[in-house]
C-alpha cells in the first residue's frame, strides 16, 4: 500500500495507516470520498494497519472509527499517537472507576510515579494481581502513562507498553482475554489463575 | 424492474434457477460413498449454453442420530437443498435405517402407504420438485440384480441418465432480480477486510436491494460488540419482533461462546488480530458487520433460523448460523439462496454444492498469490490515485460480474474447479 493515513468515516477520530510510518515525519490523511484532508505529524512509530489518533483525544473520550464508537480512552491520548488496546477499553458505557472496585486492578505505587517513568516490581509498584503477584525480583512490568500517585491503584489503563514486557505467553493472553470478558459481562475468574 | 436475468424458470413452483443442475443427495451420510460411485459416471458431464450445468453430489456428515431440533434442522438443510432454485431434479440416496431414510418395503405391505412415511421424498413431491429415489436396504426386486447395493447403484445411474436429458432441453426465460436471493458473507478476514472490502460489499448489497432483490447475511458469532450497527438497521417501532429475535440471538451467542471460552483457546480479538492492529472487538465487528449495507432506509426484514426458507420479496434477511465459512454457506444456500459472495482478506477456496460462491478481495498481494480462488478483485489504488469513491468503484465493478454469473455467461472460479461443499449444522453432539 501506501504511506497513508486512511480515514473511513468524517466523524472518525482514528485513521488506520496503511504502511508501516516512522515518528517525526509527517503523512497525509485520506478521506474515503474526498482525497486528502490534512496531515498529520507522528509522536510514535505506526507499525502497518495500526490506528493512528487524529486530533487530540481526552481521557473517557469515545474512539470513533467507521463512524462507530470502538472504545474508550483511559488516558489522554495526543495527536498522532498510535491507539491501540494498551490506551483504549472496549466498552463505551463501562465506568473506569467500576473496574477498580471490582478489582481488576495490577497492584499498588509504592511512590509517587512521574510519567514515563518505568514500572518495576517491589522498586515502585507492589503487584497484587494474581498473574504477576509471584513474579520474582524487579521485573519491568510497564511504563507510567500519567503521573501516578504514591498507593494509587496501578491497572491496565495508567500504565503502557506491557505487552511487550510480558510478552504473548499463556498467562498474559488468558489475562486479556479475561480482561475483555470482565468488561463484557462484568466477572471475572480469578480460580484459574 | 431494469436488469434483465436469463434464469431457468421452474413450473409449478413460482421460482427461478440461475443453475440448473442435477443433485444426488445421500439421505444419510453412510452411503456418501455410493453417491460418489453414482456420481463418478456423470462427473464430465455438462450441459447449458455455457456447459454451466453438471451433476452435483452433495456430500455431508448429517442424516442420522441427530437430537432435539437438531433433527428438525438437519431435515430442513436437506430438504430446502434438494428444493434449491439452482437444482433441476433430486435423486435421494437412502440407506434403509437413517433417520430420513425411505424404509425397505416388507412383502405384502402397501407401496403408497411405505412411501409417504419417507418425508424427505413425500415434501420434495409436494413442492412439486422432481425427485427420484433408491434405498440400499430395499430388498432385489429384479432378477438381472445380485444385490440390492448393484440394483440401487445401476437404478440411481438410470434416474440420473434421465434427469439430464430433461434438463438438457429448458432454456433460460427472461425475469427480473426479484426473484433471486443473494447471500453474503466473509472469511479469512485480515485488516484489508474491515477498511475496504466489507464498506464495498455494502455498497453492493443495498444497490441490489434497490433493484428488487433479496439479499441474506448469516454468522451470528460476528455480530458480537457491533450490536449498535444492527440495531441501527432494524426498525423498532415497526419490527419490534425483529428487535427481539436479534437480542435472544446474541445473548445465546454470548451464553454458548462463554461455555466454550475454555476450549475455544483463543477469544476475540485473537492475538492475530491484536497484532494486526485491531484493539476491541467492536472495532472488528463493526468491521465485518459494514457488509450488511451503509443505507438505513433498507431495514433487516427477519431473522430466520439455519435453513429456513429466504422469503423473496425484496429486502435484508438475517440468518442464524454457526460463523464458520461452510456451515454459513450451506445454511444460506439450504433458504434458497441462488448465489454467495465472500469476501476474504488472504484467500479462501470455499464453493457451494448449488449455486456459484464469488470471492471478493481488496488485498493486492492476495489476489496476486491466488488468481484462481480470488473472483473478483477490487483496485483500492483507483481510490487513491483517481479520488474515485469507494461505492461508485464497487458497484462498477461488482455489480455487472454478479449479473453475469447470474446469466450463466461466467462460471465463479469455485465451480470451475468443481467445489462441491455442503453440510448440516448440529448443535448437539451425536450418539
Amino acid at each position: 500500500m501506501r504511506r497513508l493515513i486512511y480515514k473511513v468515516d468524517s466523524s472518525d477520530n482514528v485513521g488506520t495507516a496503511l504502511d508501516y510510518l516512522r515518528k517525526n515525519e509527517e503523512y497525509p490523511i485520506f478521506e474515503e470520498g474526498k482525497g486528502i484532508i490534512g496531515k498529520v505529524k507522528l509522536k510514535t512509530d505506526i507499525p502497518k494497519w495500526y490506528k493512528v489518533s487524529l486530533n487530540k483525544i481526552y481521557e473517557d473520550e469515545d474512539i470513533i472509527k467507521f463512524g462507530f464508537p470502538i472504545g474508550k480512552s483511559v488516558i489522554d491520548i495526543d495527536k498522532g499517537v498510535v491507539v491501540h488496546f494498551t490506551n483504549i477499553i472496549l466498552d463505551p458505557d463501562l465506568d473506569f472507576y467500576s473496574l477498580i472496585t471490582k478489582g481488576f486492578i495490577l497492584g499498588d505505587a509504592l511512590t509517587d510515579i512521574k510519567r514515563g517513568e518505568i514500572i518495576k516490581i517491589r522498586k515502585n509498584f507492589m503487584p497484587i494481581h494474581p498473574l504477576i503477584k509471584d513474579f520474582k525480583g524487579r521485573s519491568r512490568i510497564g511504563v507510567a502513562a500519567i503521573n501516578i500517585g504514591g498507593s494509587t491503584s496501578i491497572r491496565l489503563g495508567n500504565m503502557v507498553d506491557i505487552t511487550r514486557r510480558l510478552g504473548w505467553n499463556e498467562k498474559y493472553r488468558r489475562m486479556v482475554r479475561d480482561f475483555y470478558r470482565f468488561l463484557r459481562l462484568g466477572l471475572i475468574d480469578f480460580s484459574r489463575m | 424492474m431494469e436488469e434483465a436475468i436469463y434464469a431457468y424458470r421452474r413450473k409449478g413452483r413460482k421460482v427461478y434457477g440461475i443453475r440448473n443442475h442435477v443433485l444426488i443427495l445421500p439421505t444419510t451420510a453412510c452411503v456418501n460413498r455410493i453417491a460418489e460411485i453414482i456420481w463418478d459416471e456423470f462427473k464430465d458431464v455438462r450441459w447449458g449454453e455455457n456447459k454451466e450445468n453438471r451433476v452435483v453430489l452433495a456430500r455431508h456428515s448429517g442424516g442420522c442420530t441427530h437430537i432435539g431440533f437438531d433433527e428438525e434442522i438437519a431435515f430442513n438443510t436437506l430438504l430446502g437443498l434438494a428444493s434449491h432454485p439452482n437444482i433441476y431434479g433430486v435423486l435421494l440416496i437412502s440407506l434403509g435405517c437413517g433417520q430420513f431414510c425411505k424404509r425397505p418395503l416388507i412383502e405384502g405391505e402397501n407401496k403408497k402407504l411405505n412411501l409417504s412415511e419417507f418425508k424427505l421424498y413425500d415434501r420434495l413431491l409436494k413442492r412439486g420438485v422432481k425427485v427420484y429415489w433408491i434405498n440400499v436396504q430395499e430388498r432385489v426386486m429384479f432378477k438381472k440384480y445380485k444385490s440390492s447395493l448393484e440394483q440401487a447403484i445401476d437404478l440411481g445411474k438410470k434416474f440420473v441418465e434421465r434427469m439430464i436429458e430433461d434438463a438438457k432441453t429448458m432454456e433460460r426465460e427472461e425475469t427480473g432480480l426479484e426473484h433471486f436471493v443473494m447471500g453474503i458473507g466473509n472469511g479469512a478476514s485480515d485488516p484489508t477486510s474491515g477498511l475496504f472490502t466489507n464498506s464495498a460489499l455494502g455498497y453492493v448489497v443495498d444497490h441490489f436491494i434497490h433493484k428488487g432483490g433479496t439479499v441474506v447475511f448469516s454468522q451470528t458469532i460476528e455480530m458480537l460488540g457491533a450490536e449498535e450497527l444492527v440495531f441501527r438497521k432494524i426498525d423498532r417501532n415497526k419490527r419490534k419482533h425483529v428487535y427481539n429475535k436479534v437480542k435472544r440471538l446474541l445473548e445465546t451467542a454470548v451464553v454458548l461462546k462463554e461455555a466454550l471460552q475454555e476450549y475455544l483457546g483463543e477469544s476475540d480479538p485473537t492475538p492475530g488480530n491484536i497484532r494486526s492492529g485491531i484493539s476491541t472487538l467492536t472495532e472488528k465487528s463493526v468491521g465485518t458487520m459494514l457488509k450488511i449495507g451503509h443505507d438505513p432506509s433498507i431495514p433487516i426484514k427477519d431473522v430466520l433460523y439455519f435453513s429456513q426458507k429466504i422469503p423473496r420479496n425484496g429486502g435484508l434477511y438475517l440468518m442464524d448460523s454457526p460463523g464458520m465459512d461452510i456451515f454459513s454457506i450451506s445454511g444460506m444456500i439450504a433458504g434458497g439462496a441462488h448465489l454467495v459472495i465472500f469476501t476474504t482478506g488472504m484467500g479462501t477456496p470455499v464453493g457451494s454444492v448449488a449455486g456459484p460462491v464469488l470471492k471478493v478481495t481488496t488485498n493486492k498481494e492476495t489476489f496476486e498469490k491466488m488468481p484462481d480462488i480470488i473472483d473478483i478483485y477490487i483496485p483500492t489504488e483507483e481510490i487513491f490515485d483517481r479520488g474515485k469513491k469507494l461505492k461508485d468503484l464497487s458497484i462498477e465493478i461488482m455489480y455487472p460480474k454478479i449479473l453475469k454469473v447470474m446469466n450463466g455467461e461466467i462460471l465463479s472460479l469455485a465451480e470451475q474447479r468443481g467445489h462441491m461443499d455442503f453440510d448440516v449444522r448440529c448443535y448437539w453432539p451425536r450418539a
